[in-house]
């Protein structure tokens, strides 16, 4: 039977995967990156890092539906996720991460032996 | 037991194209930023907002008339600093929204949490059905 999927997602309830949009900035000490979620509380978020690849997923905290009928809608309840592959320039060990006002930032700091280091000359008379 | 169904096959087809026009990244530019859903209740509206690094003194919401007028800014955070990516918009919005009936101008909430924030406004007592007896 052909079938609409369309008619039978609200039963499954099967959010759709938005990729959320990122600022990223280089220093000589780290990658910075910011990510916009909104929605999403601190323990639906899931960061890891495997194989060279940062995974940012996230789960929308939007499901619980109002009072109501729904009456007009621009966005669908979404969950994020973003992939983003990373050098070997980057410790592992060292990430921060803030999550502000629907904002995660990302610091990821730089091995020590990659950061330039600034050689001083002796002078020999 | 199995049997082929070419319906399937061209449904998938179908769905593939569905999937590309309709899904995009949260960045869908016909639409106005910030984007918004109306829960309509008997007496209660909720209204939800996706604004994320909006912060609440940036917001103003105002009642005018028959609208609710959502103002602001989302102030740039860039610092100086080389960028390898810049996707994300900043910039001043505005949005009204034409409101179903008359509300409670007195009990009107706003919550911002987690870059959403959440309005919840009250029918006003005299947008509500009366029933006349008849003496």
């Amino acid at each position: 039977m052909a079938t609409d999927k369309n008619l039978t997602i609200n039963e499954n309830h099967t959010n759709k995967v938005y990729v959320p949009l990122a600022d990223i900035y280089e220093t000589e000490d780290l990658y910075s990156l910011k990510l916009e979620i909104p929605g999403v509380p601190k323990e639906n978020l899931d960061i890891s890092i495997e194989n060279n690849e940062l995974t940012i997923s996230a789960k929308t905290a939007l499901d619980a539906k109002p009072e109501g009928k729904c009456r007009y809608s621009e966005f669908s309840s979404m969950d994020y996720k973003r992939s983003f592959r990373i050098g070997n320039d980057i410790d592992r060990s060292k990430v921060e991460a803030k999550l502000e006002n629907g904002v995660l930032t990302l610091l990821l700091h730089k091995h020590e032996t990659v950061k330039p280091r600034k050689i001083t000359i002796n002078q020999i008379n | 037991m199995y049997t082929y169904n070419f319906f399937e096959d061209a449904m998938n087809l179908r769905d593939i194209f569905d999937d590309f026009f309709t899904r995009r990244t949260s960045h869908e530019p016909y639409r106005e930023f910030p984007f918004v859903k109306i829960y309509e209740g008997d007496d209660r509206l909720t209204i939800t907002s996706l604004m994320p690094g909006v912060k609440a003194e940036d917001i103003d919401i105002q009642l005018v008339d028959d609208s609710l007028v959502i103002t602001g800014e989302k102030k740039p955070d860039y610092e100086e600093k080389p960028y390898l990516r810049k996707e994300r918009f900043f910039g001043e919005f505005k949005k009204m929204i034409k409101l179903p009936y008359r509300v409670n101008h007195q009990n009107i909430k706003a919550d911002l949490k987690d870059g959403v924030l959440s309005i919840t406004l009250e029918k006003s007592e005299d947008a509500k059905p009366k029933k006349i007896e008849i003496l």
